[in-house]
């Protein structure tokens, strides 16, 4: 169950605030001329479904 | 008693909906390309999975949900399982403010001789609920006599960048009250939900809603003085039930809301119910920040939110 997440290309780990690191899933990096014109609360929108990204159904085909 | 099992029922029934499609578990590439293809999908009716960063609940409709984890705990261990293993998978909250009854009016004491009835009157409800605090992790309560949940979600509970084993995501929280959306004038996703859905979330499971058109209502200028927030959340409402949002998210936006404090947008975003949209959003700005700022959100994290909403 180790699997690749599907959007880990998309993920900033070296975020670094004052003395802190942290980590994101960018969502300019998934390089889509679309996302620009999304408004921001659709982009929260797409945040959370990136992030909570499984692609469970696709896989087990049910 | 009837509304637990009538809650038990339902979580049953969202179960054996998930175990036969899987449906309720998954996010796909293809959520993905539909939330971005947004311009054309949001005409379709399509729709999408969303998992809120957390969960908002007051004593009314929360009290059911900790007694559904409960009742889960005696099951697992009847089960021989580890009862510590049942708790909710995302952060809820519960903010006591609805048991509070005016008995006492017209004296100086009434303040302290009403919540202290309350008090006598919840007795077993409260002890309940302050065992559930201590025995579930993710779980915390606000004690009564702390305000309105909105307002203690707005100053206190709201992250609007939320922090989990380091990883940064936009705050976003459902709850169990129409008027939730009043977080939504602090830039944070949020809106109300039926009980049983805002439990089916605390179990890990993701909301299924249909991806949203967006209104955009643009501000300009400055309120006249002697005008409130009142009158301005009266006139968008009345222009805004003329348009009908319902069932779609209206965004503010142009150069009237720098003029707007936080607690005008508050106002403004807490009447979403009343023009029918499901969100009244203020996207972060300065006067977020500001805001914070004033109630004394720590230096680090405001840096924290501030670059990350950058970024």
């Amino acid at each position: 169950m180790v699997d690749q997440h599907a959007y880990a290309n998309t993920q900033v780990n070296d975020f670094t605030i004052d003395d802190k690191t942290y980590k994101y899933f960018s969502l300019p990096a998934l390089g889509d001329e679309r996302y620009a014109k999304l408004p921001y609360s659709i982009r929260v929108l797409l945040e959370s479904a990136v992030r909570n990204c499984d692609n469970f159904n696709v896989k087990r085909k049910s | 008693m009837s509304s637990v099992s009538h809650n038990f029922a339902g979580i049953a029934l969202l179960f054996n909906r998930s175990k036969s499609s899987y449906r309720f578990y998954a996010t796909t590439e293809a959520d993905i390309e539909t939330i971005l293809n947004w311009k054309t999908t949001s005409e379709n009716s399509v729709e999408i999975p969303f998992k809120p960063a957390r969960v908002l609940l007051q004593d009314f409709t929360g009290v059911p949900a900790v007694v559904d984890l409960a009742a889960m705990r005696t099951a697992m261990s009847e089960l021989g399982g580890d009862p510590n293993k049942i708790n909710p998978l995302c952060q809820a909250d519960l903010v006591v403010d609805h048991s509070i009854q005016v008995d006492v009016a017209r004296s100086a004491d009434a303040k302290d001789r009403n919540e202290e009835i309350e008090f006598n009157r919840n007795k077993e409800r409260f002890a309940f609920l302050k065992w559930g605090e201590t025995a579930f992790s993710n779980f915390r309560i606000v004690p009564p006599g702390n305000g309105i949940v909105h307002q203690v979600n707005l100053e206190w509970l709201a992250r609007v960048v939320f922090e989990k084993d380091g990883m940064l995501y936009p705050d976003s929280v459902v709850g169990t009250d129409s008027h939730t959306t009043m977080i939504d004038g602090l830039g944070v996703v949020g809106w109300g939900v039926g009980g049983i859905e805002a439990e089916s979330v605390m179990l890990g499971q993701q909301i299924s809603m249909v991806l949203p058109k967006v209104v955009g209502f643009k501000l300009t200028g400055e309120l006249p003085a002697h005008t409130t927030a009142t009158d301005l959340v009266l006139t968008c409402t009345n222009m805004l039930r003329k348009r009908g949002v319902v069932g779609q998210f209206v965004e503010f936006f142009g150069p009237g809301c720098a003029n707007l404090s936080l607690t005008d947008r508050a106002t403004i975003a807490n009447m979403s119910p009343e023009y029918g949209a499901t969100m009244g959003f203020f996207p972060v700005d300065d006067q977020t920040i500001q805001y914070l700022n004033l109630i004394g959100t720590d230096a680090h994290r405001v840096k924290m939110i501030t670059e990350y909403l950058k970024a």
